[in-house]
Order: C-alpha cells, then structure tokens, then sequence
C-alpha cells in the first residue's frame, strides 16, 4: 500500500507534529511493506501517483478540500489527521475558518487519524459514520536497558544535593490560546513548597524563541526559584531530560489543552524523569508512575520508592507497550488502513455518481492555488459578490440578496455544461475581467442593480454571508441541477457558511 | 484822400500796428506761458520722482535696518554656538592633552623597559660571557665571583618578587598603605581574620582593592596599560619605578565614602549525606533571632512590648487565628497600628512568594514571622539577603495573614499585622490598594497596613451578631476558563474558606471534559448566609472590599436584579510601575444597563440583598500586555453617547499655545497629524504666537484649521459634535512616537492612555471602534466586538507612570461646552455618564505642561465615574 501524507509545507517536517508522527514511522512501515511519502500540498497536484492512501495533515485551507475531492474522484482513499483541537471552541470566532474547513473535509474523507481519543471524540461528533483511529505518539526510544540504573542515579544525586532538577520543555506559545509558558507560570509555585523544607528547586526550560517575550518571561520570573531558560532543541531536550531528576507538566482545561497527546510524558518518562502534572489530568494513564503534588514526590524520593522506578518497571513497560511504543501503533495503523482499503475495494466497486457538479465557492478571501487547481480538474469556480474581483470566475455571482435580485453571469466557456433549456435564456451581458459573460433571464430578476461590496462595511458583510451562500447554491441547483459544494474561505474573520455547509 | 481821413488812418494802421504787437506779445507770452507749464510738469514728474525715490530709499533703509538686526541676531546665536563650540573644543583640547599625556607616560614606562631590557640583555650577555671564560677555567673562585655578580645584578628583581617581606616594608615605607582604612572599606578582610598587609599583597591588588585613600589601583591600572599588562602589584611598581617615571597616582574612589557594612545571610540549609543514616528533619526556620531570643509564638507574645500597635497586631492576629468567620459573635478589631523596628520605606512581592521589606536603617534585632495556617500561627523562614534594612520574607501562603516581630533598641518585641499580604506590589489585589489610593482625599496616610487594617476591621464587623456579610456566596463563570485563574489554585480555595468562610459553585456553558474538570475543582462548601451572591468570570479575583463588606440595606428588599460592578484592570507584569484604573460603577438608581448586564466576562451581584449605596470594584483582572503598535488610542467620548457617525471633523480641538514655546507646539500638531483619526480633527489654534505654528498647522490639516482670539470665537460655528482641549506640549503616541515614551521616562514628565476609541487595522482598511469607557463595546453581542473588547482591554495595560492628570486635556460634547463658556454655568448632569477626560490617548506631556493649564477649565465630574491614574506608590 502507498501512503502519502500531504503536509502545508517541507518546514512542517522539522516541527514536533512531523517528527513524531511521522519520521519516526517511516522505517517501520517500510519493512512492513508499505510505502510512505510525505508531500508538501503545492507540489501534491503535480504528482504522478498520488498512492492509494492520501492523509492530508494540516493543510488547513480550501487545496485540501479540492485535493481531497479529486482524490475521491480518482478512486483513492482519503483520510486525515487531526492532532490539535481548533475546532471545538464554538463560542471563539477566531477558529470559524477551522470549524468550516473540517466540515468541509469530513464530508471528503473515508477515515480519520487522531493523536488523541479526545480528538477521535471530536470528529465522531461531526460525523459519526467516519471510522476513526487513534494513533499515539511513539517513543523514540523506551530505554528498557539502562533506565532503572538512571532512575537510581538521579535520585541519589538529587538526595546527596538536596536538589530537585527540575525541567521544562516544548512550544511556550500558541497563536490563540494560553498554554506552553503560562500554564508553567500559572502552575509552577506549588514547587516553592519543598523550598520550606530544604530542597533546592532549579528549572531549567527549554522552547522557542517566539514564546520568549517580555509578559511570559516576566510571568516566569515570578515563580519563587530559580530558573535557566534555553532554547528548544531535539539533542538538548534529550540532554536536559537524561540529566533532570523531575518533569513538570502543567496543562490547563481548555479544549485546545486537554486534546494533546501523551508524547510530553512518554518522553520524560523513557528518559527517567519523574512527572509531575498540575491543572487538567491529561496524563491519567500513568498515574500509577507519575505525581500531583511535589511533596509525594519528595517524600518518595527520601523513602526511596519512587513511582517512576524499578519496583514499578513492569508497569512502565506495559504502559509504553500500550501508549508509546512505535512498533505497536504502526503496525495498528497498518491494520486499520488495510481494513478502510478492504472496504473501500468493495464499495469502489459501485457506480460512482458522476453527475453532481463539484463546485469551487470562493468567500471574502479566498486561495488563489485552490482556484488553479480546481481549473484542471473541472471543478465549477464560482465568484460570490463578496470575492475579489479579481479572479476570473466559471460563474460569477452579483447584486443584492434583499429581494432575491442576485444576478448569476456564466462565463462563455461554461455555457456547454447547461442544460439545453438554461442554454436558450441566456443573453450576453458584457465582459468581466476580459471574460465574456452571459446572464441568465430570471423570472424575478429586477433591472440590474449591482450593490458594490466591496465597500460594504464589515458588520453587513458577515450578516450577509450565510444567507447569500445558500441563495447561490439555490440558484446552482437550478441552473446545474445536483451539486458538491466546496467553500473556499481563509479570511480569519469569523464567515460562517451556515448549517448546510455540514450537511452531507 | 484828405487829411481828416489820413490821420485816423494813421491812427488805425498805429493802433492796427499796437495790437499786432501786442498780440505778437500775448503770442510770445502764451508760448512762455506753455513753456512754463511743460517746465512745471517736468519738475513736477521730477518731484514725484524724487519722492518715490526718496520712498524707495527709506523702505531699502528699513530693509537693511531689518537685516542688520537679523545679522545681529544671527550674530548673536552664531556668537552662543561659536562658545559652546569654543567650550567643546577646550573640552576637546584638554581631553587630547590628556591622552597626549598618558601616551607619553606610556611611551616613557615603555621606553624605559626597553631600555631596562636592553641592559638585561648586555649585562646576561656579558654574563653568559664571564661564564664561558669562567667555565673553560672550570675555577671554583670564578663560579663563586660569577655568582655574585649575578646576584647583584637580579637583586632588584629578586627582592620584588621572591621576597615579600621586602616587598611590604617597601609598601609599608611608601604611607600609601593604611591597614585601618583597609579593614574598615573591606569589612570581609577583616571578618576572614587575614592581616591587611598580606591580604592586599597577596589577593588585594589582583581583586582591584584599594591600599589606602590615596592610592587607586584600578586608576593606575587603567592609565598605565604596560603596568596591567605586566601583571605586577601596582602599587608596587608605583613605588619602585612610577614616581620616578613621572606617573601620576590618583586617589581611591572609596576614599570620601562610608564604609558598606556586610550583609547578613542566614545559615545555610542543611546538606544530606547519603552514609547518614537518619533522615534530615525540614529546615527550620531561620530568623535573624540569636539564641537567646524567644522564638515560638506564645514566647513572643509574652514578651511583647506594651504599645498600643504591638498589642493589637498581636490581639489581630490571635483573631484570625480563632478565625472571625466563627460564629455570630461580636468581634471587635483592635485599633492600632505598626509596631516596627524602623519605618518601613516599602514592602513588595519579589516573587510568588517572597515579600521583601525595606526599612529606613539595618534591622540588626532579631526578627520573626508568622503566618496563620489552619488556624495556628506558624513560623516562616526569613533571610536578610542585601543588607541589614532589607528583609525577605519566604511565605507560606501569598494571602494568608502575616505577622512581623521585631525588637526595639531596648530589646522589647514589637510586631506589625498585615492582614492581607495580596494588598502588596505584585500581589493579587495591589490594584485594588492602588484604586483605593486614587480615590482617597489623601492618598499619602495610606499605606497597604493601614487599608489591610481597615478592611479586616470592616471584616470582622460584618461577621458581628448583628450585621451580615455583603457576599454569601461566590458564583464562577466557567465560560472560556482555562483553568489557570485564582478559582483553581488550593492555596487560594483554602484562604477564602477559612478568611470568609463562602461556598464556591461553578456555572458552565461548556459540557467538554475540560469544564466539568474545572467544575469539579472549583465547587466547595461554606457556610452561606443571607447576603449577595457574587458572580466572577473565573478568570478574576473577587476583591477584598466587597469580600469584606457587611450587607447595608436595613429592609433587605428584594432585588433580584443582575447589577454591573466595576472590575480593574492590570498588566501581568509586575515590574513596570502600574496604575490602577478605575473603570465609572454603573449608578444603583437604575437597573444597570444593556449593554453592561449581557456583557460578557462582567461581575456581577445576584440575591435578594441590595446595598443603599454603591458596593464598588467587584472584581480584578489581570491583562497580558499588548504592543503600543496593535491599536492607536485615540479619543474618549461621552459615556452615554456612541461616536457612531465618526466623520471627517468630529472633533473640534482647541490647541492652546499660550505661554509655550513654538517647538513644543509644533510637536503636538505633528503628533496629532500622525494619528490615524487625524482626517476627523479640526484644529483651532488658540493664542499662537508664531506664525510658524499658524502655518504648519494650515499644512497639516489645510482647510481643518483656524486661529481663534478666544475660547467663545474658538468654539463659535463649530459643527462637529465634539470638542475638546489640547495644550501645546501634549505628544500623542503611536508606533511612530515611542522614541517620544524616553523623553518621560528621563524627565518624569506625566503619559496615560485609555483606549475608549481604538482604531483597528481589519484588511486593507483602518476600523475605527468605540469602546464606551474601555468595557463595553458599542456593537455589543457581536462576537468580534468582544474580541475587540478583549483587545482593547489589554490596552489598559498600555500604561506608563503618571504623576496627575493634566487639566489642559479633555473632550466633551459641544454643545455643552458652548453653554459652559458662554452662561459660566459650571454644573454636570452626571446622570448621562458625561466623561470628562483627564487620561486618554497614549500621550507624552513635554515641557511645563503641568504648570499651565487651559484658558478655559471646566469643573472636573465625580471622580470615582471617570479614568483614574495615580503613579504606584514606593
């Protein structure tokens, strides 16, 4: 079987998300057998073979959709992986665009992939009927051998120092919502505790530069001891965690949060720190290995029987076995995408229907690449009078939606795709953009009154939205007869398309 | 013919003959006359010539007059800047002169080892020489002669560096070294028992220690770059080869200062060893106290001095111990205050936990601290890490009460109570603290203690028998919550239980695995009571005032109506100075507003209790800071009406020049021209005295701009809806102005900010939104608009240090004014929420701005219903 993960960019391969879901499987799923290409999505068009699996990973915008359509089309298998949750804040207007677009995606996909099964929960309550896996970050390396040896020689450091080594790492930011650094700011101050008695506390954190900005590194300087911040790398994470007797990992109730996989501690925990989690349980399943309050931990780590230890190896073994290990999870996922592959060989086997239009709506903003690539696979480009004006469009919307008066214009090379009885009531109407376009004679068409949008003020144009999307797909079904919307939206700006737009 | 008839022809041809003549002579006269006339237009022309000439003279006159008073003038500048470049170049000169010199010391001490080595390599060379003689005559009285005179010729060398017992005499000789002014500048010389001498000899001079007042070491150093590179004892080589060198030796830096006493550190944490075979009990606390001195707290009290302050911080304490939340009972706050060892000059957060305490003089007393935990007074470690009149203090919780003891110079025990530690810079409720000072008549006899004190005497009145406590219960909006907010943390759950003693329920719109967690967290039993119940967004704290406060209506009516509180604002770094702002309370006479109620994020007061008079802030929320560059603050407008129609000339700005120089005005056009909102202002100049500031103004704004005599002629025939006063000096930020933010920053001159409209870039375009006193969006329910909100919220956090708010600056309607300045009718209808303002767009006041004021002032409205800054105290 040949895979293809289709990713935003070749940058995306040296992020955390790439590396440990990804690169980390590709020897394994080779010996397995399979093939596994990872493609950044301006180059997915110009493939020779797609493969017979295309996952699309990331690639948040209208391409994916398009990609995904003709990849259906083509008789491939589509899926994609979701392992960040932007899409369950409903009352945050800033993730209107991810909401939109994973509605738009599942109603394109044979499965789905989550990191979590908080995510594989999300999807199923979108669509119920995709079958869902949940693929665990692996572990790099579990250190079956010499572990407990670290594990033992950390403690007897930190107990001939009286010192916690205490570490930190991972992106301090994110664009939306607090995490990274202010959830370790918010949560850090319960170590101070163990200052009261005797033990010296010292943080060492590792992330980018990005999240290191005047509030956040004011906020770590709040905390009551002593802290070294460094810069994220993989080798100097693998450093700092072989050599800190502890990992801190806070993590807050938001939705983003509490949907991120176990990879933090599976990775603090393969390299024989201690954990200690504070806010939202995220890390349940090692409870039996891991702490909430640090002064478990230090009375543990004086009485000698730590959690996280030999006496409990058996149970850290099981536990990777389960959530961590790489040969598991990729030999899972092989079976669960030879069994999608299974029944998809049977229900390729139908007829596909073939004579629903596939139809390019483009909203404020839209992506000139899903545009081009649309144009090659004979998808319908339709310009809504919220657009720019400046694409040339296989049908353009114009006027006002008050009163019905929304002037459809088909440009002169579509005018072959309507049906005989559409064909005979056009008229010219003028040239757009040196594009000849014909307007069609619509009963309740009023003298043409074209409303300039592109100056309408930014509180009509999104009350304007929903309702003037499901006018045009009114007005398509008539004219093309059975339609497959897809919407072209990148505006940040909270456009929402409206209920329909989910609706298979 | 006869001769009758002859003769009168005679007559005739005489008279014919007269009067040819005479018309001959009329003839010759009237030509004259012409003549004349043209003789007299000529000189006339000449005249007026003449005049014009003498006209155009007298103007050229004038001109050179002109010109030479501007040449004179020219003159005189050219004569100030040829003295200050005069002064630069002596400045100069003698700088070079100076480095002439030390060039030339150095060329000398450089010359003079080279000379010095020239020697060397002669004298070893007719050395090495003697030897080779010497040895081919392998003669046991040549070695011997040999050696002398190598001896002799290495004894300077020798002495100084393989003797130091020569060394220090020569030192001791020379009377620079002062071995009492030694030990009393370097107490830790002393402290380690070393002599002196020997401590400067060895160690001293490579640390850069000075030997006496008269001698600096790192001076000598620094002008004698072949000495440091040399890596001798300086002060050495001054004595055996500087002075005679002609170097100059300069005195210690030290030498008219006071000596630095040595800090104090406490003892340091016990180490474990792992052969030890017991287990090492927790360090305890380790006060400043010496052996001798009572160290629990029962001992202290026992011994306490009999002031008035000390008791009652010991009778406080001993009341939060028992716990004033117990019981109906009468509870009587003791009165009385500070019992300190010194005068407490500040007192702050230096982190999450760890207060710090600044006195006037060293607390060289022992010294102890308590805090109530469970009910029990227990110790906590203090530590003097900077010197003896600073005190750290390593708490056990950031809220809970705090006791400091100390001793007097008579060893009695004195103490002082704070109640609430979180009132502290970098606290949770330091801006409550800082929006009480704003709005006490006299900010300067409130001190944290003192409003800590207050409160808890409010506390423990509102537990009394008869009284009931204004909030029974605390209602958290889980709406959004992270999780990280106060709600969530235990050390703060536990602290509102056992201070005040309030169930805590959750309510959620969320139903996500995250909310129910939190819901699970934050849910805890109290004792309740007939009072409020207080809903917070989880994000803020519930401030102590309301916490504190007893319920005051006496027929307890119902009133189950939501009522907007007020909430404050603050940035979450605490190492900027902060300012408190007070966002206006929604009156109580009407039952709050839309637009504030169905607010999100809001406090609010739900129950059956109302309060006769206003509760005040509710609640407290912390803001992450965002760029001066994310939004332009630009004008305040009237509470109670929308700046909906904001339209080329909306506001009408009187800039007022009077008094201050043309610079400064040019500034403040410049900076309002820089404004995004600039095409919505007119300008009308008031007292310009230049010409240049009229112009530049015309440039600037073109048609928008007038000159105004008055304040009646500056407003007369004003259309735009608003109008406003600007003083000369006033610097209006953007991005393009925080070069401008150094100029306060170096002169501690007064900048505020209050984004109440915010222009915000949305596309292609520039969005100008209004954020009715920086809460409540104008388009409320619009989910971007929140998000605005949001963002102009943070916007508070814009802030910089502020002394007062400068009168000259504010808006107003119109109309208002109009009436103001014409009937003198200096009274506010308070009830439309007029806003007066005295802080608003990011401003820098350059010049004597706070000195001047406008020269129309209208009376300021209540102050607790408009933005109010005041710089943090300490």
């Amino acid at each position: 079987m040949k895979i293809t993960f289709v990713i935003p960019s070749r940058e995306f391969l040296a992020s955390a998300g790439a590396r440990i879901r990804y690169l980390r499987m590709v020897p394994l799923a080779e010996a397995a057998g399979h093939s596994v290409n990872l493609i950044p999505i301006t180059e997915f068009p110009d493939l020779f073979d797609a493969g017979d699996v295309v996952i699309f990973s990331k690639c948040f915008d209208a391409r994916a959709i398009v990609a995904a359509a003709r990849c259906q089309t083509e008789g491939r298998i589509v899926g994609i992986d979701l392992f960040d949750d932007y899409f369950t804040q409903s009352s945050d207007s800033r993730m209107t665009l991810y909401r939109t677009w994973l509605d738009q995606m599942l109603l394109r996909t044979d499965f789905a992939i989550c990191s979590t099964p908080r995510m594989a929960e999300i999807v199923s309550q979108r669509r119920p009927d995709v079958p869902v896996h949940v693929f665990n970050d692996p572990a790099a390396d579990i250190r079956e051998e010499m572990l407990t040896d670290l594990i033992e020689e950390k403690r007897l450091r930190a107990l001939a120092e009286r010192r916690i080594a205490l570490s930190w790492f991972g992106i301090g930011d994110n664009p939306f919502f607090p995490v990274g650094l202010e959830d370790l700011a918010a949560f850090g101050g319960r170590f101070a505790q163990l200052q009261d008695s005797g033990w010296k506390i010292d943080l060492t954190v590792l992330t980018n530069a990005r999240a290191l900005d005047a509030d956040r590194v004011a906020q770590l300087a709040r905390l009551p001891f002593p802290i070294t911040v460094e810069l994220w790398s993989e080798e100097r994470e693998t450093e700092l965690l072989l050599e800190s007797l502890c990992c801190f990992l806070p993590v807050n109730s938001q939705p983003f949060s509490i949907a991120k996989s176990l990879n933090r501690a599976v990775s603090a925990l393969s390299t024989g720190c201690q954990v200690v989690w504070a806010g939202y349980p995220l890390y349940n399943h090692f409870d039996s290995l891991i702490y909430e309050d640090p002064i478990e931990l230090t009375a543990d780590l004086e009485a000698g029987n730590l959690r996280h230890s030999k006496d409990n190896f058996e149970t850290y073994l099981q536990l990777m076995n389960e959530f961590a290990s790489l040969e598991n999870e990729v030999d899972r996922m092989t079976k669960f995408l030879e069994k999608i592959a299974a029944d998809h060989a049977q229900t390729s086997a139908e007829p596909v229907d073939v004579s629903r239009v596939l139809v390019l709506l483009h909203g404020v903003q839209t992506n000139g690449h899903a545009h081009k690539a649309e144009r090659n696979s004979r998808v319908l480009s339709v310009g809504t009078p919220l657009s720019p004006p400046t694409i040339v469009y296989d049908v353009l919307f114009a006027g006002r939606i008050a009163g019905g008066d929304l002037h459809m214009l088909i440009a002169e090379p579509m005018l072959y795709r309507l049906p005989a009885n559409m064909a005979a009531r056009m008229r010219f109407f003028g040239k757009i953009n040196r594009m000849p376009y014909f307007a069609i004679d619509w009963p309740e068409n009023r003298p043409l009154i074209l409303h300039d949008w592109t100056n309408a003020h930014l509180a009509e144009t999104l009350a304007a939205y929903t309702g003037l999307f499901e006018k045009i797909i009114l007005r398509l079904e008539d004219v093309f007869g059975p339609i497959d919307v897809m919407i072209s939206e990148s505006s940040k700006l909270p456009f929402e398309p409206g209920a329909w737009s989910r609706v298979a | 013919m006869s001769t009758k008839d002859s003769v009168p022809e005679a007559q005739v041809a005489a008279l014919t003959g007269k009067l040819k003549n005479k018309r001959n002579a009329r003839a010759a006269a009237d030509e004259m006359i012409v003549k004349l006339e043209t003789q007299i237009d000529a000189l006339r022309s000449d005249l007026a010539e003449a005049v014009e000439q003498a006209e155009r003279k007298e103007s050229d006159l004038v001109a050179l007059k002109e010109r030479h008073w501007r040449i004179e003038r020219d003159h005189a500048a050219l004569g100030t800047t040829l003295k200050s470049v005069q002064d630069e170049l002596r400045e100069v000169t003698r700088k070079y002169r100076s480095t002439q010199a030390t060039l030339a010391r150095t060329r000398a001490g450089l010359d003079n080892a080279r000379a010095r080595e020239a020697r060397s390599e002669i004298a070893a060379a007719e050395l090495a020489d003697e030897l080779r003689k010497l040895r081919s005559k392998w003669h046991i009285r040549a070695m011997a002669a040999l050696w002398a005179s190598i001896v002799r010729v290495f004894a300077p060398l020798r002495n100084r560096k393989a003797n130091p017992r020569q060394a220090a005499n020569l030192v001791i000789a020379s009377g620079l070294f002062d071995r009492s002014w030694y030990e009393e500048r370097y107490p830790d010389v002393k402290q380690t028992g070393s002599d002196p001498l020997e401590h400067f000899m060895c160690h001293g001079w490579q640390e850069n220690r000075d030997p006496g007042p008269d001698f600096s070491v790192s001076r000598y150093l620094r002008e004698n770059p072949d000495v440091a590179e040399a890596g001798c004892n300086p002060l050495l080589h001054y004595i055996e080869f500087g002075q005679s060198e002609g170097r100059g030796a300069q005195k210690s830096k030290l030498a008219g200062r006071a000596a630095t006493p040595l800090p104090t550190f406490a003892p340091p944490a016990p180490v474990y060893r792992p052969d030890e075979a017991e287990r090492i009990a927790p360090a305890a606390p380790a006060p400043l106290a010496t052996p001798d001195t009572p160290a629990t707290f029962n001992e202290l009290r026992e011994a306490r001095h009999s002031d008035i302050g000390t008791s009652a911080a010991f009778e406080g304490f001993e009341a939060l111990c028992a716990g004033l939340k117990n019981g109906r009972r009468q509870v009587a706050w003791p009165e009385g205050r500070c019992g300190m060892p010194g005068v407490l000059m500040d007192c702050w957060f230096i982190s999450e936990r760890d207060v710090r305490l600044r006195f006037d003089q060293a607390i060289t007393k022992p010294a102890a601290a308590f805090q109530v935990i469970g009910g029990s007074p227990q110790a906590i470690r203090i530590t003097a890490p900077l010197g003896g009149e600073i005190v750290d203090l390593h708490l056990l919780s950031p809220l809970q009460p705090l006791l400091f003891v100390s001793q007097n110079a008579d060893n009695s025990v004195v103490a002082t109570l704070l109640v609430f530690p979180s009132l502290l810079r970098g606290g949770l409720h330091h801006l409550e603290y800082l929006a009480h000072l704003a709005s006490a008549e006299d900010a300067s006899l409130i001190d944290p203690f003192t409003f800590s004190s207050d409160l808890a005497a409010s506390l423990a009145s509102s537990r009394a028998e008869d009284n009931t406590p204004a909030i029974s219960s605390l209602s958290i909006d889980l709406q959004d919550a992270t999780g990280t907010g106060c709600f969530f943390d235990p050390v703060f759950r536990a602290w509102l239980r056992e201070t005040f003693d309030v169930p805590i329920s959750a309510v959620s719109g969320d139903h996500d695995a995250g909310a129910a967690h939190l819901a699970r967290i934050v849910g805890q039993d109290g004792t309740g009571g007939n009072g409020a119940t207080l809903e917070l967004p989880a994000d803020m704290v519930p401030s102590l005032g309301l916490l504190c406060a007893a319920l005051d209506d006496e027929l307890g009516r119902p009133k189950d109506v939501p009522l907007g509180l007020a909430h404050l604002y603050g940035v979450n770094d605490d190492s900027q100075p902060s300012l408190a702002v007070m966002i206006p309370a929604v009156p109580l006479d009407l039952p709050s507003s839309a637009a504030v109620t169905h607010f999100k994020g809001q406090a609010r007061l739900r129950g059956s209790a109302g309060f006769r008079r206003h509760p005040g802030i509710a609640g407290i929320k912390r803001v992450r800071t965002a760029a001066l560059s994310n939004g332009e603050l630009l004008f305040p407008v009237s509470a109670a009406l929308p700046l909906t129609g904001f339209k080329p000339g909306a506001i009408r700005l009187v800039l007022d020049c009077g008094g201050d120089i043309e610079e400064n005005a040019l500034r403040t056009l410049n900076s309002l021209a820089m404004q995004s909102c600039a095409a919505m202002i007119e300008i009308a100049v008031l007292n310009a005295a230049s010409l240049a500031v009229r112009n530049h103004a015309d440039a600037l704004f073109q048609e928008r701009t007038f000159e105004a005599e008055s304040w009646e002629s500056a407003i007369a025939w004003c259309e735009a809806t608003f109008c406003g006063s600007v003083l000369s000096g006033t610097v209006f930020h953007d991005w393009r102005t925080l070069a401008m933010l150094c100029d306060f920053v170096s002169s501690g001159a007064a900048s505020a900010s209050c984004p109440l409209v915010t222009s915000v870039r949305v596309g292609k375009s520039w969005s100008t939104h209004i954020v009715d006193n920086g809460l409540v969006a104008e388009r409320p329910g619009d989910p971007y608009a929140d998000a605005l909100v949001q963002s102009s919220g943070s916007l508070w956090g814009c802030t910089y240090p502020v002394r007062a708010p400068v009168a000259g600056l504010w808006i107003t309607l119109t109309e208002k004014l109009a009436r103001w300045v014409h009937s003198e009718t200096h009274r506010l209808d308070r009830a439309d929420g007029d806003h007066w303002c005295t802080a608003m767009t990011s401003t820098t006041f350059i010049g004597d701005i706070a000195g001047r004021s406008a020269g129309f002032e209208p009376p300021l409205a209540d102050p607790s219903r408009f933005t109010s800054v005041r710089i943090c105290k300490g």
